[in-house]
């Protein structure tokens, strides 16, 4: 790939940088391949990488590119691994995580309700009968991490689901996305990092075409 | 007028149209549509519209060895990029009567 080129596709992944990982990559490395055909002429009346960058996401469908902060870096094109979206795991291993995920979180929320039942009933009391019945407050109890599930390629209700059953919040962004209505494309957190519960995993769901 | 929205609407129909008359790469479609009167078009523009109808199934395309430089990606129409195309001429012809009709009726300044 000539200089001009390599600059060229940087400086169009720089101005795509809001986007979701996957999506970004996949328009960097299809990009590429696009430019690789046109000969120097044509790469020098492409203009500016920026307006560029805005006429393809126009043209893809994407939303209009979000400021982001100055110090994301841009990924190298040199150095982009394989394509691998979404990521595969085993059947097995899937469900021993989830398996895990909803025994940790069925222990976790009957020691919540202990906890919370506790509370409230000492609250009771003290207003009933006075000082004296003070219980262990319940923020003294440390909030729980959880691992968050793997959601992408699921549907919107089956993600939702999962990721209630370890005691996380949901907020969905529905995305233009060639993936089948529904389905989601993009999670945050990613899939297994650890969250305290409560935490709010955002779903990107697919509008469909 | 700014024609850049009426553009962003047709493309993807011109793009299918071109292709429907011979299978064709990227670039050659960029000219073909500049060459038929859409001046404006843009690289991105043009890229981004293949892509998509690609990403949806209307295009399928295949690598030829070019005698100059890299291989080139050439589009054809898939059976539903066909159909998605006379679908469009036949929403493309009635908008373009009724809107017509609409001008027609209009004060002519």
């Amino acid at each position: 790939m000539t200089t001009a080129l390599n600059d060229f596709v940087r400086q169009v992944d720089q101005a795509c940088a809001d986007l979701p990982e996957p999506q970004r990559r996949k328009l960097v490395v299809d990009l590429e391949d696009h430019l690789r055909e046109l000969d120097a002429d044509a790469i020098a009346e492409l203009g500016d990488p920026a307006a560029y960058a805005a006429e393809l996401r126009a043209a893809l469908d994407l939303p209009t590119a979000r400021p982001v902060p100055a110090h994301v870096p841009a990924y190298p094109p040199a150095q982009y691994p394989p394509a691998q979206y979404p990521p595969q795991k085993s059947g097995l291993s899937t469900w021993i995580i989830v398996a895990l995920c909803v025994v940790g979180s069925g222990l976790i929320m009957v020691v919540l309700f202990a906890a919370l039942a506790f509370f409230g009933l000492a609250a009771t009391s003290q207003h009933s009968s006075g000082p004296g019945t003070g219980a262990p407050v319940a923020s003294a109890v440390p909030i729980p991490m959880v691992p968050v599930p793997n959601l992408v390629g699921g549907t919107q209700a089956k993600a939702t689901e999962s990721a209630q059953a370890v005691g996380l919040d949901v907020r969905v962004e529905v995305v233009a996305s060639n993936r089948p209505k529904g389905e989601v494309v993009a999670q945050s957190p990613a899939a297994f990092s650890q969250v305290q519960q409560g935490t709010t995993v955002v779903l990107q769901v697919s509008s469909g075409r | 007028m700014d024609t850049s929205q009426l553009l962003k609407g047709v493309l993807p129909m011109a793009a299918l149209s071109v292709i429907s008359t011979g299978d064709a790469y990227g670039y050659e479609v960029l000219h073909e549509l500049r060459s038929a009167g859409l001046g404006t078009v843009g690289d991105a523009s043009v890229y981004g519209t293949l892509q998509r109808a690609y990403d949806a199934g209307l295009l399928s395309s295949y690598l030829v060895a070019s005698d100059s430089g890299p291989s080139r990606r050439y589009y054809s129409l898939t059976p539903t990029g066909q159909v998605a195309l006379k679908d469009a001429r036949e929403t493309w012809d009635v908008f373009c009567d009724v809107v017509t009709g609409l001008l027609d009726r209009g004060a002519t300044p």
